[in-house]
Order: structure tokens, then C-alpha cells, then sequence
């Protein structure tokens, strides 16, 4: 698999992308193992800041990657790829941030805060619970993942008119919310 | 420099800053209007820190990287059989059951059929038609059982 790796290692990522996967479609593993390696990281971080849950997201990157490899076939454009991987993998994530939703945890304000740095993602983690789920993936995607408006607009499967709308949204939703919690601290 | 409408675009364009480059009469309504609204000052300063906290509190991928792919490649080595037997499978069945449809007209071909043609039955069988309805045969065998 390294071997492998190394062999192509000289091209640029895109053509070296585009070759991995036209092997993927004749069934060569190593292939397969390339990909990965190379979105892994980024993709179970996104997933993670979507999430806010590391072991769940573990699972959504996975779930991805399987998920793109069973339709890698369905594919016209072998650059296509890693946009269709990171589409699946926010698509997942927001279908999970909807069913957390309903179960939203309260913010607890007695809870003691010192403004540590866990206290901190402790405490975005609780007003981004507070934010619908299309909001919240685009402020994380923007914000967190500092993606530009057409990665956005390209992993939401939406038009960067909506992507400058929800952003303005959210960001007003999200600076209020902290500012109430700032406020009963 | 003062009033609702000022504070309205010094909020839309402190928004816009994130995203992108302001122009130079742009920067120099917001330094101005910050200079004389307190309101808008705060406000902007709140913002600051609120986004500032949410960008502190990214959270870095921690996984085990050999042991992650390792899994992904073989889960989809299993997926790949099991789609390759989904395809394959309706054709297996279809000319599964098209070799017995042959077979069995095969077999049949060769059976001798129950009257040879070396060995024709004898007699003849025949209706006759009569114009007395009483001597028909299914009304002679009625009354006469
Ligand atoms: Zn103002």
C-alpha cells in the first residue's frame, strides 16, 4: 500500500486522485488505501467539528468512504471524487444534527464557568445545539473548517446565495446566543 | 455618520469584513462610525470575541490512523463482494432456470409417444348424426342405464 503510494507520489494530487480511483473501478485494494490515507484526516475532522463528537464521527467518515466507493461507478468525473466524499460526509452529519436536535440539551446555566479552554467548547458546543442543523454546518464549515463560499456551497449541495444567507443568519443566531450565555455567567 | 440607517450598514459591513476585502471608504465609514456609536463599538467587540471563541474551540481529528484504514479497505472489500454477488446473482438464476427448461423439453423429445405409429388403434370412432334425437347415444344410455 505504501509502496503504492510512493510510486505515484510524484504527480500532482489531482492526476494521482483521478488514477486512484480509475483503479478502484478495476478493484486494485491498494488503490483503495491510497484514498483513504489521503482524506481521512480531513474528513473525520470535519465531521468531528459538524458533530462535536469524535467517536460518532469516526463512524460518519466511514460510513462515507463506503458509501463513495459503492457508487464510485455512478461517477462521470474521476476529479469528482473527494467533492462527492465531503458532500456525503456533511450530508450524514447533518442527518445525525437533526435527530440530535430534537432531543437538544438545555444550556445549564448553573453550570460553573471559568473560561477555560475546555469550558470554552463546552460551551460553543452547547450554543451550537442551539442552531438548526443546515445554520450550524454552514457556520462550522465557514467558521471552524475555514472553507471558501463554493467548498460550502459545493459539500451542501447548495447555491452560494443561500450559503451568504444562511452564514449571516447563523453568525447573527450564534453571536446573540453568546451573548446571553456571556450574560448568566 | 450617526443614526439607525449608519448603524445598520456598520453591522453589514463588519459581517462582510469575514468574507471579504472592504474598500477604502468602507474601512473608513466603520473606524468613524466606531469612533462616535458606543452601541456599535460593543456590539463589534462582542462579535469579536464570540467568533474568536467559536474558532478557539476547534477540534482536531484524533484517530488511529493504521487501524482506521485497515478497517475501511476491508469493510469495503466485503461491500464489493457483496454487490458483485448482488449483480451477478438474477443472471445466475435466469440461466439456471433457462439450462432446466432445456434439459426438460430435451427429455421429453425423447419419450415415445403412447400410440406408435407402427401400432395404429383399431376400429374407427365415429358420431353419426341421425334425425331421431331419441336414438342419440347420451339419451339411449339415459334411459336405458
Ligand atoms: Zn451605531
Amino acid at each position: 500500500m505504501i509502496e503504492y503510494a510512493s510510486q505515484v507520489a510524484a504527480a500532482d494530487p489531482v492526476a494521482q486522485e483521478r488514477q486512484w480511483v480509475s483503479r478502484i473501478r478495476l478493484g486494485d485494494e491498494a488503490a483503495l488505501g491510497c484514498l483513504v490515507a489521503r482524506h481521512r484526516n480531513r474528513l473525520i475532522r470535519t465531521a468531528t467539528n459538524l458533530l462535536r463528537d469524535r467517536h460518532e464521527a469516526e463512524d460518519v467518515a466511514q460510513e462515507s468512504f463506503l458509501k463513495a466507493f459503492r457508487e464510485i461507478g455512478k461517477l462521470r468525473d474521476d476529479r469528482a471524487f473527494s467533492g462527492y466524499l465531503y458532500r456525503i460526509c456533511v450530508r450524514l452529519c447533518m442527518d445525525r444534527l437533526r435527530l440530535k436536535r430534537a432531543e437538544l440539551v438545555e444550556f445549564d446555566s448553573a453550570q460553573p464557568h471559568q473560561g477555560g479552554a475546555v469550558e470554552n467548547k463546552v460551551m460553543v458546543e452547547k450554543l451550537l445545539a442551539q442552531l438548526p442543523a443546515e445554520l450550524r454546518a454552514t457556520l462550522v464549515l465557514r467558521e471552524m473548517e475555514q472553507l471558501s463560499y463554493e467548498e460550502v456551497a459545493e459539500y451542501m449541495h447548495v447555491p452560494i446565495g443561500t450559503v451568504r444567507s444562511r452564514l449571516h443568519t447563523a453568525r447573527e443566531r450564534f453571536r446573540k446566543l453568546w451573548i446571553d450565555a456571556v450574560g448568566e455567567r | 455618520m450617526i443614526g439607525e440607517k449608519a448603524c445598520v450598514k456598520f453591522d453589514r459591513l463588519v459581517h462582510e469584513r469575514s468574507d471579504r476585502a472592504l474598500s477604502q471608504k468602507e474601512e473608513l465609514f466603520i473606524n468613524q462610525h466606531r469612533a462616535i456609536c458606543t452601541a456599535c463599538a460593543q456590539e463589534e467587540e462582542l462579535s469579536f470575541m464570540a467568533f474568536d471563541m467559536l474558532r478557539e474551540a476547534v477540534l482536531e481529528a484524533d484517530v488511529d490512523s493504521g487501524h482506521f484504514d485497515l478497517r475501511v479497505v476491508r469493510l469495503a472489500k466485503v461491500q464489493q463482494a457483496k454487490e458483485s454477488v448482488r449483480y451477478w446473482s438474477p443472471a445466475l438464476i435466469g440461466g439456471a432456470v433457462a439450462c432446466l427448461a432445456v434439459f426438460a423439453s430435451l427429455k421429453l423429445a425423447s419419450f415415445d409417444g403412447s400410440v406408435k405409429k407402427t401400432h395404429p388403434p383399431v376400429g374407427q370412432a365415429r358420431r353419426v348424426i341421425t334425425s331421431f334425437p331419441d336414438l342419440e347415444l347420451p339419451n339411449v344410455i339415459h334411459r336405458n342405464p
